[in-house]
This record gives C-alpha cells, sequence and structure tokens, in this order.
C-alpha cells in the first residue's frame, strides 16, 4: 500500500469520526455559553453531592456552630512553594551546561505572547486549593483540595472571561443545589450543607460561595469523611477566599489555582533530540499561574529540589503533550515503554521552568537540571543555528514565532 | 470553505461556524493528541474568528484564516493546559480519548512527529483535499514550500510506516 493511499485512508477515518459530532449552536451574544464538557458537569454533580452529605454530618455533629463569616482573616500557611512577585525585566534564558550524550538541539521557539485567555474551567467552583501530605521521599500520600465558587451558577457563568462561541445556555440554580439533592444534610451553625459519602466531600454555601472540601476517590484520599468535616470546620474566610486554618498534621499547600490557568508569558523552549526518538525540552515561561504544585496531586509525583528550589518530578504533566517543541514525547505505537519524566519549578524572578523529556533516567534529567545557567537569547539563537533544519518562515501568527525548528529523526 | 466567495451578502458568522466547524474539527483532531483539546481547540479558533469576523469576512478569506488559526496554535503546548487542567487539582487526571480506528490513530501520531510544517501541510492536503497553492495560501507560505514539505512528510512517513511512496503530489 503507498502511504498515499494509507494517509487517504487515515483522513476518510478521521472524517468520518467527526461527522457525527454535533455542531453547536452559536449564540450571537459577545459573551455567550462556554461549552461545558459532560464529564465536569459530573465531576461538580459528584461533588455538589458529596457537599451535600458532608453538611448533614456536620448538622449532626455540630461541627459548623462557627460562623465561617466572622473568622479572622486567615494566616498565611506554610506553602511548599515560595510565592514570587511578577516577574519584571529581560526573560530569563537558561541553557544546559552539559547535555546528556547523544543529544543535540532540534528546536528553539519563542514566543512574545502574553499567555493570557487561557481558560480552564474547573468546573463551578473557580478557585481551589490543593494540600498534600509527603512522605519522606517527598511523594505525595494524602491529598485533598479546597474549592470555592459564586454558589449562584448563571452569575459564576457570566463571570467567565471567556467568550465562547458554543451555545449552551446559562445554568440556573445554585451550585449547592446538586449537593443537597445527592447529599446528607448536615447542620453546620448558620450555613447549610451537605456530604457526599462516595465522592469524600463536604460541601455548604456562605457569602453567597459554594465551598467544597473534598479528597475525591482517588489513591491519595487519605482522610475520611471525619478528617473531611474537621477539615471543613477550620476553613476560614478571608479578603481573597478560602483557607483551612488549622490543616490536618503533616498537610501543606501545595498550590493555589483559579480557573484561568496559563502556563505563563513568553513560551520559550529549547528542546534536543537523540535521532531515536527521545529527547529534552526546556520550556521558560514568565508569571505562569500554572504551579508545579498542582502535580503533587498525583501519587507518583515528587517533591525535589533544583537549583535551591522546590520541584517536582513527575511522570505525568498535565499539558504535556507531543506538540511541535515536544514531538519527542509523542508515543511510538500505544504501548511505547519509552518513560516520560517530568520537572518543573519556580525560579526566583518567577520564571517557570518546565523539563520535559523521554529517554533520560532521573539522575540524566537532574544532572541536566542542575546544569543550567543563565544564558541569553543571542545564545539560544545560536544554539538553534546548529539545527539540522530552519524554517525560514515565522509560523505566521501572534501567538507563537518559530526561530527554528529541527526535525526530529 | 466558508470564504468570500461563497459567504455571501447576508451570510454570517453562524454560516460559516456551521459549514466548516467538522472540517476545522478533523484538522484539529489530526494535529492535536487529545479529541477534547481538539474541540478546544476548535471553538476557540472559531471564537477568534467571530471576533474578527467583520474584518475576515470582509478582507479575508474566513475558512483559510480559522484553518491558520488551528494550524498555528495546535503548535502551542500552553493549549493542552486548557483541557487537561480541568478537574485536575480536584478530580484526579482525565485520560485522553481513544481513537476509534487504529491504523489511523498510528498514521496521524506519525503526522504529529514530523515537523510543525510538514504535519500541517500532509493534514491540510488530506483532510481537505486542497491544492498546493491552497495549502499555500493558508500556511502563508510559497507553493514550493508546500510541495517540499509535502513530498518530505510523505517521505519519511513512507519510511516509518513501512509503505511505499510514490512520490505523486495529490
Amino acid at each position: 500500500m503507498s502511504i498515499d493511499v494509507r494517509l487517504e485512508r487515515a483522513a476518510e477515518s478521521v472524517r468520518r469520526s467527526v461527522a457525527a459530532v454535533p455542531i453547536p449552536s452559536v449564540s450571537r451574544s459577545p459573551r455567550v455559553a462556554r461549552r461545558r464538557r459532560p464529564g465536569l458537569v459530573v465531576a461538580f454533580s459528584v461533588l455538589t453531592a458529596v457537599v451535600m452529605i458532608s453538611v448533614a454530618t456536620f448538622a449532626l455533629s455540630g461541627f459548623f456552630d462557627r460562623d465561617h463569616a466572622r473568622r479572622p482573616t486567615s494566616s498565611p500557611m506554610e506553602d511548599l512553594f515560595p510565592r514570587f512577585p511578577n516577574h519584571v525585566g529581560a526573560d530569563l534564558y537558561l541553557s544546559p551546561r552539559e547535555v546528556p550524550a547523544g543529544f543535540s538541539t532540534i528546536s528553539v521557539t519563542g514566543t512574545t505572547a502574553d499567555g493570557s485567555g487561557v481558560y480552564g474551567s474547573l468546573g463551578e467552583t473557580q478557585h481551589s486549593q490543593q494540600w498534600v501530605q509527603l512522605d519522606a521521599s517527598g511523594a505525595p500520600i494524602g491529598a485533598f483540595t479546597l474549592s470555592w465558587g459564586n454558589n449562584d451558577l448563571a452569575a459564576a457563568w457570566k463571570a467567565d472571561p471567556s467568550v465562547p462561541v458554543t451555545d449552551l445556555q446559562p445554568p440556573t440554580g445554585d451550585a449547592i443545589d446538586r449537593y443537597r439533592a445527592a447529599g446528607t444534610p448536615v447542620t453546620l451553625g448558620d450555613h447549610a450543607g451537605y456530604s457526599i459519602e462516595a465522592e469524600r466531600s463536604v460541601a455548604w454555601t456562605e457569602h453567597g460561595d459554594v465551598v467544597v472540601v473534598s479528597t475525591g476517590s482517588g489513591p491519595l484520599a487519605a482522610l475520611d469523611r471525619v478528617a473531611l468535616i474537621d477539615i471543613a470546620r477550620n476553613v476560614v474566610r478571608h479578603a481573597d477566599g478560602y483557607t483551612v486554618e488549622h490543616p490536618p498534621a503533616g498537610y501543606r499547600l501545595a498550590a493555589q489555582v483559579t480557573n484561568t490557568l496559563s502556563d505563563g508569558a513568553h513560551e520559550r523552549v529549547l528542546a534536543y533530540g537523540d535521532g531515536q526518538g527521545h529527547g529534552f525540552s526546556i520550556k521558560l515561561t514568565n508569571d505562569s499561574s500554572y504551579p508545579p504544585g498542582v502535580e503533587l496531586a498525583n501519587p507518583d509525583a515528587r517533591l525535589i529540589a533544583v537549583r535551591g528550589q522546590p520541584a517536582v518530578l513527575s511522570p505525568r504533566r498535565a499539558g504535556a503533550g507531543c506538540g511541535a517543541a515536544e514531538r519527542f514525547l509523542c508515543p511510538i505505537g500505544p504501548t511505547d515503554p519509552t518513560p516520560r519524566l517530568f520537572l518543573q519549578w519556580v525560579e526566583p524572578d518567577n520564571t517557570n521552568v518546565l523539563i520535559a523529556s523521554t529517554g533520560l533516567t532521573e539522575a540524566e534529567l537532574r544532572a541536566l537540571a542542575d546544569s543550567l545557567a543563565p544564558s541569553t537569547l543571542d545564545q539560544w539563537m545560536q544554539l538553534g543555528a546548529r539545527c539540522p533544519e530552519r524554517a525560514a518562515s515565522a509560523l505566521g501568527t501572534d501567538e507563537v514565532s518559530l526561530v527554528c525548528e529541527g526535525t526530529t529523526p | 470553505m466558508c470564504d468570500q466567495t461563497v459567504v455571501q451578502v447576508g451570510d454570517t458568522f453562524d454560516d460559516c461556524y456551521r459549514s466548516e466547524y467538522r472540517r476545522v474539527l478533523a484538522l484539529a483532531v489530526v494535529l492535536c493528541r487529545d479529541r477534547h483539546e481538539a474541540e478546544d481547540l476548535t471553538q476557540d479558533a472559531f471564537v477568534a474568528l467571530h471576533r474578527n469576523w467583520e474584518r475576515i469576512s470582509g478582507f479575508e478569506d474566513p475558512g483559510a484564516w480559522v484553518r491558520r488559526v488551528v494550524a498555528n496554535r495546535s503548535v502551542s503546548r500552553w493549549r493542552r493546559l486548557r483541557t487537561e487542567a480541568r478537574g485536575l487539582v480536584r478530580l484526579g487526571r482525565q485520560e485522553e480519548a481513544e481513537w476509534p480506528d487504529p491504523d489511523a490513530a498510528a498514521v496521524w501520531s506519525e503526522v504529529r512527529r514530523l515537523s510543525v510544517r510538514q504535519a500541517q501541510v500532509i493534514a491540510l492536503t488530506y483532510l481537505d483535499g486542497l491544492a498546493v497553492s491552497e495549502v499555500a495560501r493558508i500556511l502563508a507560505i510559497n507553493d514550493a514550500t508546500v510541495k517540499t514539505h509535502l513530498q518530505r512528510g510523505r517521505r519519511a512517513l513512507a519510511e516509518v510506516l513501512r509503505e511505499t511512496d510514490g512520490d505523486d503530489l495529490p
């Protein structure tokens, strides 16, 4: 069979697969409904139910006798990761002083885009804290999240900064409704709450917000319902939202995110390959709103130190895929055994560093990270000049300009 | 395509959107690894088209424009954040959608391993059956460059997929 026929067949397969996809209707409103994933809706429903159950528990336990609104402003908890002020001045470039044997530059890309406009809905809550408990090796052994958002679903919808084309109508009702319907009611002082045991979640409303504490049902769901209720008792409201005043022993705040996530501005990526389908990329961005601690929600991640900063080493990383600068991440067939390793941390100037790799051992990856040294754009360009193939033109977009492109052998 | 010659006076963004959505989605599907990501990318491209509709419908080819946006934005890795970050914190990672056709999945997986330009050219050529000049217009490159990327991409695919390459441009 010729490659031409193979491609035609593959194209036809894709055309067939999308032929049945419903076309979302279009709203003419400049701020239209955003497409919501059924999975997210279900997830939110589950969480709502969990909250409802928890509220019931709280009611029985009298845990929520306290008025959250009257609590003092939260004092900052000890975070796993430092919080740096926004980046100012020239962009930071880092180049490896030592490159693993056999690897050479395959691409250098950069953009001056601000990285805004990347919206990721957390469901019906707009803010979330990720709390984790780590073992001695830095691996997470327990986790829970504290999430909150506008209880009025329509109001939350309208506040969504995205301007989607698709047509779903603004939701109606309150976020707590699902918990009320599926959960167990509990009395929480002045707040009515609900608990859903199956979701290990507790939810309530206060000051117009829905607040949810949950472990989910994954491998890091080490806390039971009683513990969740205890956490809920310690949730305090402050000017910027909510936090847990006294988390369970060993738990620390790993990340706080909103539903507006961005990898950061001025994305610049230096990628290497070994000619065998393996490679690694060093991606630098300014002021990322996607903190490394998010990955500690995965049991196979680990907290380590790199260049004097806490970093997360993980075989997976949300957002990592076989894009243009990381084609080496594309699996070679469905059972590609090549391990992936990701390493992310934040430099003191608030430059987010993410190294994505295939074919590197942990030791090689850590050595690579530790070998990074401040560089310049010119030096990066010189590295790009070594690419086996150079693209003469930019990609023709205001978001990405390809400085140099090499082929992945 | 919903280009100027097709979009008549009174035709709207909606018309373009409805006629092009699936075809643009197909392009996004093959250039992205994840189906959900492709859907997001497609919608976002149409959002961008919607925002610029007055200008684009008057002076440019909307169909080409939206394909160019998809082709270029598929390059940007942050695109995936939008898909994969959702629910990650609270509910754990979502697995990516499976391809219904393993052979097609293998072919497009290899296409994505080509250089950006080669992948874009092949996707536009085979999915939409576009001529070299049309692909060139979408990607804002010249015809000769399209031919070069097409030939090199096909040759590379033939090698990795163990197929023959007749080297006949479609």
